[in-house]
């Protein structure tokens, strides 16, 4: 099935709303063709654990019910997916962990709380590797089948490229929302560490662990953080910065926006993937954009041992107890992490986070000249399905803090999609959205894969 | 600050692994070891300026809630 035959599956958030308010459309329609489309190529792609059908059509018919009344809602009747990581009321959540398999919460994550307030439709949960980590789960990419679609968002991103959903949440420990994003030819965003509650989610490295969109546009991107930021007492790392307009802000270009290039990554990309980057900054510079090359402090490898020593030390802490009853339920790579971070010291993890804050101070100097870094967001195209592919180009995003996006920038020579990463300083999402969007407008749209 | 040597670095990494885990994990767990091993070497050969040893040094993301 190719979208072309079924319209409503390649509409953004946006359009989808704009044509129910022009009573076009319901929002029954859109989950019938979401679930058409599912129904279509999902056992070929893997990307979905769970779904809702009945849950959904009767949101759907009360969203309908309000249109018809004149009273729409910020995603109202946009079907969504969920990875299935953040704890939801009415479905399990195994977190693709066999003995979690029929775990019900009883509860809903904050974002799962915040999205349906906003009148969107929980379509399902969305395949992820084990804990959100590294070993590689079902999903094939809908580019190519032979390649990693990515992790550990691996079902998200892989539905919203398949025009499953035009939309899907992720969470990003490493580079589990970019590097997925930009492996399937979609729109990736995560905010700043805590701008997004992670209440209900489960963690897989406390202080590195954040929540991810992915959508097909910068507007819809703009859209869905407008509704999921904001403070949440009930997350000991959720942050009370104010929320800016981050919804007008998607829909705004920046005007010559000043940019970065962290020159030393080149050393880590694929030599293709790095001519491609320094085409898409060309293309970037000639539509007024102001391009400067800039040194990552330190180098980008030490970043990464930085960025493993917390991640593995953490993990091992948070896991610890289930760790010591299941050991044999955890996938091969994942318990090499936890058994690898028992035995990292207390000195050691500590010098890490020393490290950390100093990468830190130094990188948010970087940023007294220019409005935003940007790099490759993967160092290479997807590779085979023995992975989920390299963290290393995400992971200082992760390890800082800071809100970063990917924007789908082209092809490799293979047909595989790449990415444009844009990273901005600690709560300015609202710039990081206008300068996505002037991206955006650059870079010629990639279209949808054919399956 | 001293450190232990590179090449002691995984010999004691993987000493400790032998005591936790038992030989056989120990050699499944190699190519980990090796990784922790090298971080840490990456680590110990930094600088630290004496602010990194601020209240809220753990993460340095305390600053901008």
């Amino acid at each position: 099935m190719t979208v072309e035959e079924n319209d409503l599956t390649g509409l953004t958030i946006h359009q989808a709303i704009a044509q129910q308010r022009q009573g076009e459309i319901s929002a029954t329609d859109l989950v019938q063709a979401s679930l058409a489309r599912i129904d279509a190529v999902d056992a070929q792609l893997g990307a979905w654990v769970t779904l809702d059908r009945a849950g959904a059509l009767a949101a759907a018919a009360e969203r309908d019910r309000e249109a018809k009344q004149g009273r729409f809602k910020p995603l109202h009747g946009i079907p969504i997916g969920v990875k299935d990581i953040y704890l939801t009321q009415s479905l399990p959540t195994a977190a693709g962990f066999p003995p979690l398999a029929d775990y019900q919460s009883g509860v809903d994550a904050a974002v799962v709380e915040r999205l349906a307030q906003a009148g969107a439709t929980i379509l399902g949960k969305t395949v992820t590797t084990q804990f959100a980590s590294v070993d590689p789960a079902k999903t094939l990419n809908p580019w190519n089948a032979t390649r990693t679609p990515g992790g550990s968002s691996s079902g998200s991103a892989a539905a919203v490229a398949a025009r499953m959903v035009p939309a899907a949440i992720g969470s990003q420990t490493g580079g589990s929302v970019l590097r997925p994003a930009a492996y399937c030819g979609v729109l990736g965003m995560k905010s700043t560490f805590g701008r997004i509650s992670l209440r209900g989610v489960f963690p897989l490295a406390w202080s590195l662990d954040h929540a991810g969109i992915m959508t097909r546009s910068v507007e819809d991107l703009g859209l869905l953080l407008s509704v999921l930021a904001g403070h949440d007492p009930n997350d000991p790392g959720s942050a009370r910065a104010p929320v800016d307009d981050y919804a007008h802000a998607a829909t705004t270009l920046a005007s010559q926006p000043r940019l970065g290039i962290l020159a030393n990554w080149q050393a880590q990309t694929q030599a293709t993937a790095w001519e491609h980057f320094r085409a898409v900054t060309r293309q970037l510079r000639e539509a007024g954009a102001i391009v400067h090359d800039l040194e990552f402090p330190g180098g980008l490898p030490r970043a990464v041992a930085i960025h493993t020593l917390i991640m593995r030390v953490e993990a091992a802490a948070v896991h610890a107890d289930r760790f010591a009853q299941q050991r044999d339920a955890y996938a091969p790579r994942l318990r090499g992490w936890i058994e690898s971070g028992q035995l990292v010291s207390g000195v050691d993890y500590l010098r890490a986070q020393q490290l950390r804050r100093q990468l830190r101070q130094q990188t948010l100097e970087l940023f007294h000249d220019i409005d935003c870094l940007i790099v490759p967001t993967v160092s290479g195209p997807a590779p085979d399905r023995s992975t989920t592919g390299d963290a290393s180009f995400q992971a200082p995003a992760s390890l800082l803090g800071l809100p970063a996006v990917t924007v789908p920038s082209g092809f490799s020579a293979d047909g595989l999609p790449l990415g444009l990463q844009i990273i901005a300083p600690p709560f300015a999402e609202a710039r990081l959205l206008s300068v996505a969007r002037f991206a955006e407008n650059v870079l010629p749209p990639i279209g949808a894969p054919s399956l | 600050m001293t450190s232990p040597a590179p090449t002691n670095r995984l010999s004691r990494i993987q000493l400790s692994a032998l005591h936790a885990f038992g030989a056989e994990r120990t050699a499944a767990l190699q190519p980990d070891l090796e990784i922790i091993a090298q971080a840490l070497t990456m680590l110990w050969q930094a600088e630290i300026p004496w602010q990194a040893n601020a209240p809220d040094f753990l993460t340095g993301l305390e600053a901008h809630r």
